[in-house]
């Protein structure tokens, strides 16, 4: 009887010690997961409220012939406030740099919902500014931070440099 | 052991119910998340459209290039605006300079150089003469012809000796006796003195719109009170000589005046023109210079209403901006159905050809 009672105690506290184990490694695992997706669901959160467009006279797109430069206009027409120092550019694919610094519309400060800035882009080819040549101009924008994500939306247009 | 069972169980069922929690949490904020995935907080492209591009100019000045032999008047614009510009243009003034000689006795009788140079044989009776046109008024028809002529030695006429004047008027064609000016010389007289003698006949005639002066010792210089072409010149049979002539009747100023200036509502860029009875070589060329300002109207065509201020604006495919107006809007939204005029009072020399608005990746574009 005293080699069952001690026994029966020893398979008791091993259930409890493997018991509590199993319960702190599974409320760990759960929390990570909680957090990953947390995390995803930022992401997806702020990806939904980021949207840029292009603005201005798409069929006469300012273009510089001599430095082969495009002068391109962007809105945000998200709730999100974007980043204008992360600014993508590509002109018929191709990668190209921003030349100056980009110009806030109309008095904004920060590019937040509405605000047009405008990007001049440098081609890497050899650009037609007589009103015949079309390009096809992608725009990838960044926001700002939030809660350690960043949120992000591209735009692709056709113009007609001239 | 029944306690070690109980806090067994408890265990199990407060991690059972931590892990239920999270799980709950999770689905939660998907659930969420995908609401938003669904409906994304973004704003909707809008639906505008344009119309009734307008391109009112006005004329700010008005430019020149050449024009002779007009008289000045009015500026005659083609009737291209609601309110036609006025104006008018001014021509230069003409001025001459003739040279006076010595009157120098020949011997003969009569004697001199400014008697009939003419004579052969036959006794000269009239002086010698010049001529030059005069103008009573700034328009063509204004012109009337002056005869000057020299008499030598009136004093002793008709003394028949030597160096007496036998001088008469001559009657140059286009003479008219209302307008004879004689000036009298004595024999021997210098140029100085013929200069003087012949000034003061000229000045003493104050029918003449002529201001009369001196110039060197030997030369009299006659500015037009009037402005416009003269070409007055006739040197006739005398010995004066004209030394230098500066034309009338060069276009040289042409401004906008009274009453329309300006005018307003120009459609295109009028023509101008010298008036009709300005005379003139028909060489002018004015140039209204304009500046333009830009009216078009903009209707929201969809269900939302859209903020002015996040639509933008290109004209002539230049430097995109901010839409506005002049005077500004007094409205922040622009709301379904309705139409706004907008007035870009932009006082350039550009006319419009076309406008493209743009908002929220709504982009539409209208030409002239």
């Amino acid at each position: 009887m005293a080699d069952g009672g001690a026994s029966n105690m020893i398979l008791l506290i091993t259930a409890l010690l493997i018991c509590g184990a199993a319960s702190a490694i599974l409320i760990q695992s759960w929390t990570d997961t909680a957090a990953s997706v947390g995390i995803n669901q930022e992401q997806l959160a702020l990806d939904s409220k980021t949207k840029v467009t292009f603005s201005g006279d798409l069929a006469k797109t300012t273009c510089n012939e001599a430095d082969d430069r495009i002068t391109i206009y962007l809105q945000n027409s998200g709730s999100s406030i974007l980043d204008e120092t992360e600014f993508g550019g590509f002109i018929d694919g191709q990668s190209s740099s921003i030349v100056g610094i980009p110009t806030f519309l109309n008095g904004a400060t920060e590019w937040s919902s509405g605000v047009v800035v405008e990007f001049t882009l440098q081609s890497s080819v050899n650009l037609e500014c007589d009103g015949t040549e079309e390009k096809r101009v992608t725009a990838v924008v960044a926001t700002v931070a939030s809660g350690g994500v960043v949120g992000s939306d591209s735009v692709t247009e056709v113009v007609k440099l001239g | 052991m029944g306690s070690s069972v109980g806090i067994g169980a408890l265990i199990m069922g407060v991690t059972l119910l931590s892990v239920f929690a999270v799980a709950t949490t999770v689905i939660s904020n998907q659930a969420a998340v995908a609401l938003e995935v669904t409906d994304p907080d973004v704003i909707d492209k809008p639906e505008l459209s344009l119309s009734n591009l307008a391109n009112p100019g006005t004329v700010t000045n008005v430019v020149f290039t050449q024009g002779t032999d007009y008289f000045p008047g009015a500026l005659v614009f083609s009737d291209v605006c609601d309110v036609v510009p006025t104006g008018s243009f001014t021509v230069t003034t003409e001025d001459f300079r003739f040279r006076t000689f010595d009157e120098v006795a020949d011997g003969l009788d009569p004697i001199g150089n400014y008697n009939d140079t003419g004579w052969i044989g036959v006794h000269p009776t009239e002086g010698d003469y010049f001529q030059f046109n005069d103008l009573i008024a700034e328009a063509p028809g204004s012109e009337e012809r002056w005869t000057v002529w020299y008499s030598v030695n009136p004093s002793l006429n008709p003394d028949p000796g030597f160096g007496v004047s036998t001088d008469e008027a001559p009657t140059p064609a286009g003479s008219d006796p209302s307008r004879m000016i004689e000036v009298n010389i004595d024999e021997g007289d210098n140029a100085e003195q013929v200069r003087d003698k012949t000034i003061n006949a000229l000045q003493s005639t104050p029918a003449i719109q002529i201001t009369w002066t001196t110039f060197a010792t030997d030369q009299v210089n006659g500015v037009y009170d009037n402005s416009g072409p003269v070409s007055s010149w006739v040197g006739g049979n005398s010995p004066l000589v004209l030394e230098a002539t500066t034309p009338g009747g060069v276009i040289d100023t042409a401004s906008l005046g009274l009453p329309n200036n300006g005018g307003s509502g120009c459609s295109t860029q009028p023509d101008v023109d010298a008036c009709a009875s300005c005379g003139g070589a028909g060489d002018e060329d004015f140039l209204a210079v304009m500046e333009w300002d830009y009216r078009f109207d903009i209707t929201n065509d969809g269900g939302t209403p859209v903020k002015l201020s996040e639509i933008f604006s290109t004209i002539n495919g230049g430097t995109t901006e901010v839409l506005s107006s002049v005077p500004a809007f007094t409205v922040e939204y622009l709301f379904p159905g309705e139409t706004i005029n907008v007035v870009k009072d932009e006082n350039t020399p550009d006319s419009l050809e076309r406008v493209a608005i743009s908002s929220h990746g709504m982009n539409v574009a209208v030409e002239t």
